[in-house]
């Protein structure tokens, strides 16, 4: 696999505020990756630095080995002849255009004759199902519609890659899960490079081969969809990405991979907690126990200890129903936890919560 | 059963309680649906009474006045009107030309290409929006008319002077070169409001900068230009300074100029053929105003999705930026910063030639002149008083008409809105001729008449189209859910007025104030028919020294004027800069 966009030092800086602090990545050829994030953490800034919208303040970046932007050699290819389809977030159709007219602009930028727009253009617009609206103004079509317009008209050209500014975020919650599936779909169709900026994780996961999380100008952690689930590097990816209690400690026992032994983390009131951990830390370290709030299970004081990474007395104070789970909110001496459950809760069961091992991550803080 | 039955008593008391209590719950719709009727009323009082008497045989206060069409017959059979209607057709169109062409290549260099000094050049480029018509007028007249000092000291240099300024050609320049501002404005609000977005979409597609303004931006552009032609053939038809002090000389007349005439100068005024002239004027407009609107078809073509508004880039131009800004600096220092020193040099002299030496000609003079005599100097303080206070009435008109308009059914919004735009198609000769006849019908219009509560009623009324349009955009951004906030927790709906939406309209109301005070100050043509011997502003006052050919007291009067405009000019700038 070739490498489609490689980042290097990326840094933009206004005067004093740094929006992105020097980040390098590298996409691969036929990927799709999501720059997942909350706002403000740089992704749309950095996917227009791609596109060539915005410019980094120092640092280099190349799209299938072509420099597009070296600030140590002053290059920068303006966004016209970096070959890149955009779709914005408001989609930026061109209302005095019809569909057809909006696909075939850039096909005429290209100089090809009538004939052949034409027939490109509707091909492409067949493709997308969009056939029927061809002689359509923009204001005469349904959000979903304009969304698959713009999509149609950032690949009629061919470009080298497709970039997605939070395309779906204008969509309602239906039509959002739909246009997810056709997402996918079309990057399976074209295998185009496909880069997408989003805020929602559940995008993020469902449709990429790569995550890139961000998180105040850096990365936080780049990795496959399941790895940035089921491996969190750090307390902030765990938290982001499916939501997670952070307890954090300092590590007693590192793990060893000899024996089987796991990590042991204590807490600041000296509850010790079993946990797996994937990165190498001296004892005595910062760290943070990561679990889900599915995870831990609500026990009464009745599990089997040999599994149990620890169990916790729990005061529950807030139990919210939510038809398919119960999420219920409570102390323990190291602190609170959010804990979601299936099973009706009782007193009884609510009195101790126990943290499956296996289901304890140990990550840095 | 006795005949009162308490039950029956109480009953018909509670019923009479209940309708009572049925119109306070609509106090609130009926009072709004009362001032949209009197803002009606208001803004179409000029028209009525020149329609009125259009048709009539006789000054509309004769008691044995009669219905006739005589006053259209004797109006087109007038070859003088013909020709002035042929007249103010070519200078609207030429003048048109050129101001929106000026008004929309400066909007493209100035706010889309990356400029040196682009923020000068700009304040440059806007500066003669403070100045009166009147004042350019008398400014160009000095220096490029035949006998002005530019065009004298060509002849005695290279021995040909400028092609002659008095002419339809000279007219239509200076009568497009002065609502170049106006053009400029309204291109450039009308370029931000295009997404930038579409631009980028358009270059990632493959365009270049400049094919993406050419073929997304200008043609988004479309209802903006029309709309700005109509507005400035509005304006051309308007023009009475320009004709009347460039024209005068070359006896060109135009429509205004005609009315200006027949009205005002005419010793013997026909009332029934000024309303016929008037009437025409009107017409004229809204042949206008329909062919904009059936020229653009579906608006909705042409409406972009408010995306998030973005500072629009800029297209870097390297050397070739130089050349412009070199041209636009040469263009504001020929057509206003030229003539606008000479005119404060010439109001120290008594006499300016390219064969004399200044030196020789220095005096104050003029100025004496100016401030020694008292009916001038009343000109000057009736101007401001009406600027000022003027103003203010204006402002208070406007936010109770805006509240009427945005806080009501839709069927108010809408008939307020479209009564808020009458006075757009309504020349400003034509607004006075109209409030006068008013008063002339009105019992009581002669005290009216008398004070310079008239001229505030037409300026009022002339500019409300404006203001309106200055303050709505901002008063539709507060939401109504923050009034409704304050009536949640108690307060009345004035009070939810005062306590939340005049605070946040604050900036809007200034801008808006600001406004009305500059126009009010420049207004003379709704004057010209109003004033009486207590009621003059410099305009006409101006107007009147420029036919005696008192050339010096003119030019005081200007840096008078100038002297007092220039402040606040400077002030709404720096107040710009802030925001």
């Amino acid at each position: 696999m070739g490498v489609a966009v490689q980042l290097q030092k990326i840094r933009k800086s206004y005067g004093a505020l740094e929006i992105l602090k020097g980040l390098d990545l590298t996409i691969e050829d036929g990927s799709f990756t999501s720059l997942l994030g909350p706002s403000g953490c740089g992704k749309t800034t950095l996917l227009n630095m791609i596109g060539g919208l915005d410019q980094p303040t120092t640092g280099g970046i190349q799209i299938y080995s072509d420099t597009v932007f070296s600030s140590t050699d002053y290059i920068n290819v303006p966004i016209e002849r970096r070959n890149v389809g955009f779709v914005f977030q408001n989609y930026a159709l061109w209302p005095h255009m019809t569909v057809l007219q909006n696909v075939g602009y850039s096909l005429r930028i290209r100089r090809l004759d009538k004939a052949e727009r034409e027939r490109r253009s509707r091909e492409m617009l067949d493709r997308l199902e969009l056939g029927d609206l061809a002689n359509r103004y923009p204001y005469q079509l349904s959000g979903g519609q304009q969304q698959r317009v713009a999509i149609a008209r950032a690949l009629v050209y061919q470009p080298r890659l497709l970039l997605l500014d939070e395309p779906l975020s204008n969509l309602d919650a239906q039509l959002r899960e739909k246009a997810r599936s056709w997402l996918k779909d079309i990057h399976q169709n074209f295998k185009l490079t496909t880069i997408l900026v989003t805020h929602d994780q559940i995008e993020a996961l469902s449709l990429s081969d790569q995550v890139v999380l961000l998180s105040k100008g850096g990365i936080e952690q780049f990795g496959s969809a399941s790895e940035i689930y089921t491996r969190p590097a750090t307390a902030y990816v765990a938290d982001f990405v499916g939501g997670a209690n952070i307890i954090p400690g300092k590590l007693v026992g590192t793990p060893d991979k000899g024996t089987g032994a796991m990590a042991t983390v204590e807490t600041a009131d000296g509850t010790r907690i079993t946990a797996r951990s994937d990165f190498p830390a001296r004892i005595g370290a910062d760290v943070s126990v990561a679990v889900r709030p599915q995870k831990i299970v609500l026990s009464g004081g009745q599990a089997r200890p040999e599994k149990s990474g620890a169990v916790v007395p729990f005061k529950p104070r807030i139990v919210l129903y939510q038809g398919a789970q119960y999420e219920i909110v409570g102390d323990t001496p190291f602190g609170s936890l959010r804990i979601l459950t299936e099973q009706p809760p009782t007193e009884q069961t609510m009195a101790s919560a126990l943290l499956p091992a296996e289901e304890c991550l140990c990550v840095r803080p | 059963m006795t005949a009162t039955d308490p039950s029956m008593a109480t009953a018909s008391i509670s019923r009479d309680f209940r309708i009572l209590q049925r119109i306070g719950n609509h106090r609130g719709l009926i009072v709004r649906i009362v001032l949209a009727a009197l803002l009606f009323m208001l803004l179409v009082s000029p028209m009525v009474p020149i329609v009125y008497q259009g048709f009539l045989d006789k000054p509309l206060y004769d008691g044995n006045a009669a219905f006739t069409l005589a006053n259209f017959v004797n109006l087109f059979a007038d070859p003088r009107f013909i020709n002035a209607t042929k007249n103010t057709l070519i200078i609207g169109f030429i003048g048109t030309a050129i101001s929106t062409s000026v008004g929309f290549l400066s909007a493209l260099f100035l706010d889309r290409l990356d400029l040196p000094f682009q923020r000068t050049l700009r304040m440059m480029f806007l500066a003669p929006m403070f100045l009166s018509s009147l004042i350019m007028a008398f400014a160009w007249s000095m220096m490029y008319s035949p006998a002005g000092f530019i065009a004298l000291w060509l002849k005695s240099v290279i021995g040909f002077g400028l092609p002659n300024l008095n002419s339809i050609f000279g007219i239509s320049l200076l009568a497009g070169v002065s609502a170049a501002p106006v053009s400029y404005i309204y291109f450039s609000a009308a370029m931000q409001n295009i997404p930038n977005t579409l631009e980028q979409a358009a270059r990632a597609a493959g365009a270049t900068p400049m094919r993406a303004i050419r073929t997304i931006v200008l043609p988004l552009l479309m209802p903006s230009v029309l709309y700005c032609l109509l507005l400035n053939f509005v304006l051309k038809l308007d023009l009475l300074a320009v004709p009347l002090v460039l024209g005068g000389p070359a006896r060109i007349e135009v429509l205004s100029t005609y009315l200006y005439d027949k009205g005002i100068v005419a010793a013997q005024v026909d009332y029934g053929l000024v309303s016929a002239a008037a009437i025409f004027m009107l017409i004229l407009v809204q042949l206008f105003v329909f062919a904009q609107k059936y020229m653009l078809g579906d608006l909705r073509k042409f409406n972009t999705i408010g995306g998030k508004s973005s500072r629009q880039s800029q297209v870097r131009v390297g050397l070739w930026g130089w050349l412009i800004s070199a041209l636009v600096f040469a263009y504001c220092l020929l057509t206003a910063i030229f003539p606008c020193l000479f005119l404060i040099l010439r109001s120290f002299t008594s006499f300016l030639s390219p064969y004399m030496p200044i030196s020789q000609v220095l005096t104050l003079d003029n100025f004496r002149m100016v401030l020694g005599y008292e009916a001038y100097v009343k000109s000057i303080y009736n101007t401001l008083i009406i600027a000022i206070a003027g103003g203010a009435v204006a402002v208070v008109l406007t936010v109770v008409s805006t509240i009427v308009a945005y806080r009501s059914p839709a069927f108010i919004r809408s008939f307020t809105e479209q009564t808020a735009f009458i006075p757009k198609a309504i020349p400003g000769l034509v607004v006075g001729i109209g409030i006068f006849y008013a008063t002339v019908l009105l019992p009581g219009g002669g005290l009216l008449r008398g004070s310079l509560a008239i001229l505030v009623i037409a300026y009022v009324i002339r500019y409300f189209p404006t203001g309106f349009a200055t303050l709505s955009p901002a008063f539709l951004q507060i939401g109504e859910d923050l009034e409704k906030a304050v009536r949640i927790t108690g307060g009345s709906q004035i009070r939810s007025y005062i306590a939340v939406t005049m605070p946040l309209l604050k900036p809007a109301l200034l801008s808006c104030y600001l406004l009305y005070f500059v126009q009010f100050f420049k207004e003379y043509a709704a004057a010209s028919f109003l004033f009486g011997p207590d009621t003059a502003v410099i305009g006409t006052t101006m107007l009147q020294l420029n036919v005696m050919g008192n050339y010096g007291p003119v030019a005081a009067l200007s840096a008078i004027t100038l002297a007092l405009t220039l402040p606040v000019a400077i002030f709404i700038y720096s107040g710009k800069k802030e925001a």
